[in-house]
């Protein structure tokens, strides 16, 4: 039977898998390495037989704990493989030149993760990632590239300032973002999104944020209320800064209009 | 935007973590939540939010991909097993007691000084930046796969400088068994043991590293 969790969510509940990804731990203990062998050859998510990556990590973690290092050698690969696979889709962003460089090192980092789980009672890192894979996975890269951005961010130069005294502006451009976070995209507009996000992601940071924060996250620019948390108090700014970073980015990102 | 992800900070990861859990894209209510729990960390979570919610605009998702050849050792893996693999021996080092004084001595008379011993990830990276080279490169050189009697003086020179190191001390670990670096052990398929005859000349190291024209024209005028 699968070992129970030690991690506590901040209600202090213990973290628990998913029934079927026990269920599955559960199989996978009773099999032999060359039968759990065949069944890592299995690379396709649709099938039945596919192990989900939840339960690579418990594997894993269970051959680190035995000191089952053919066990380890043999499944660890097949995890790192598919979280390259991940990286590799993911991490897409324009500013980062050396995205092979920042791969490798988020494996390292990952795998590192799993070396230092024996060592480091106290705190379970891994226990997430046997309850929910893809999700802990995508909080662990996004902390990276955030990182990898900043230190970008500081060799590049300051946004030139814009003047939107006689632009007239609408808000179509951004009104995709705010329909996107409700609705994914059909087909049509998957290749418009992927422009548009592609043109956010290059925006000027306090720009972005701005943008992100009204359009994707949802607050409101400004509250009447002093104790409603509105764009303007996250960013420490007025709402008139705000709207002229809001028409900013609208200038900027106008021209995608004109392939729509 | 600032986010410290760091083992002594595992309160905020913590929070991170169940913020990407809660909502495929967080909303404007469960961060303002998220920042009324965690006040001391309202920064860094609203800078986690907007990465977490345009990472889940992306119209390519989070959809699993079908692996054909899913035991397939990428470089990527391979190095990175390497690391688990270095950093569990460290660890289980450290938790053994410590090897005698004589010992390492010993392995010093034998062993040349290793100049990239001390250079920890984030320094090893940028020690490549500063050559203006990638991590394929500067690898291929710390694990001793470039012939060091085809590089340059110029080139040899630039690297004693910048670590910086006597150049004897250099060329001292250049040329020392190959077997003795970290070499990618998973890529080696022979039966034999690995050896220098695997080793690639500096010019064809400077083309097969995926080094940009700039970057190797730069390389062969040392």
């Amino acid at each position: 039977m699968a070992r129970i969790l030690t991690k506590v969510t901040e209600d202090g509940d213990l973290y628990t898998r998913p029934r079927q990804i026990e269920l599955k731990i559960d199989a996978m203990l009773k099999l032999t390495d060359k039968k759990l062998s065949n069944q890592l050859d299995i690379g396709d998510p649709k099938s039945t037989a596919f192990l989900p990556s939840e339960c690579l990590v418990y594997l894993i973690r269970d051959a680190l704990r035995n000191g089952d290092n053919t066990k380890l050698n043999l499944i660890l690969p097949v995890l790192l493989l598919r979280c390259e696979r991940i990286l590799i889709r993911k991490i897409q962003d324009q500013r980062i030149t050396d995205k092979a460089s920042l791969r490798e090192d988020i494996l390292c980092e990952f795998s590192g993760l799993f070396a230092s789980d024996m060592n480091d009672k106290k705190v379970s890192k891994l226990d997430i990632f046997e309850c929910r894979f893809n999700k802990a996975f995508k909080a662990f890269r996004l902390d990276k590239v955030e990182k990898e951005l900043n230190r970008i961010n500081n060799f590049m130069d300051l946004p030139q300032s814009y003047n939107h005294d006689n632009k007239e502006l609408d808000d179509d451009i951004l009104q995709h973002l705010s329909q996107a976070a409700k609705v994914p995209p059909n087909q049509e507009s998957v290749l418009f999104m992927k422009d548009l996000l592609n043109e956010i992601k290059r925006l000027p940071p306090d720009v972005m944020k701005a943008v992100t924060l009204r359009y994707v996250i949802g607050f409101q620019i400004e509250s009447n209320d002093p104790d409603e948390t509105t764009v303007a108090t996250i960013c420490g700014c007025s709402s008139r800064t705000i709207r002229n970073r809001l028409k900013t980015a609208k200038t900027l990102l106008a021209h995608l209009m004109e392939d729509v | 935007m600032t986010m410290t992800f760091t083992t002594n900070n595992t309160t905020l990861q913590d929070a991170c973590y169940e913020l990407s859990l809660r909502k495929r894209i967080p909303d404007a209510d469960l961060l303002d939540e998220f920042v009324k729990h965690y006040p001391q960390f309202s920064t860094e979570l609203t800078d986690f939010a907007i990465s977490l919610a345009l990472d889940a605009l992306d119209p390519m998702g989070d959809v699993e991909e079908s692996i054909k050849d899913s035991k397939k050792v990428t470089p990527a893996v391979s190095r990175a097993m390497s690391h688990f693999h270095n950093l569990l021996h460290t660890f289980q080092q450290e938790k053994s007691e410590p090897a005698p004084e004589v010992k390492s001595v010993q392995n010093a008379d034998k062993e040349p000084t290793n100049p990239f011993k001390n250079l920890n990830r984030q320094e090893f990276r940028e020690f490549a930046k500063r050559l203006n080279v990638n991590l394929v490169f500067v690898t291929k050189l710390r694990d001793r796969q470039i012939d060091p009697s085809s590089m340059s003086n110029g080139f040899i020179e630039l690297i004693a400088n910048d670590l910086p190191i006597h150049k004897d001390v250099l060329v001292a670990h250049l040329v020392g068994a190959q077997s003795a670096a970290p070499i990618a052990r998973q890529f080696h398929k022979s039966d034999e043991k690995p050896s220098n005859s695997q080793q690639e000349s500096f010019t064809k190291a400077v083309k097969n590293s995926g080094l940009s024209d700039e970057q190797q024209k730069q390389l062969l005028r040392l």
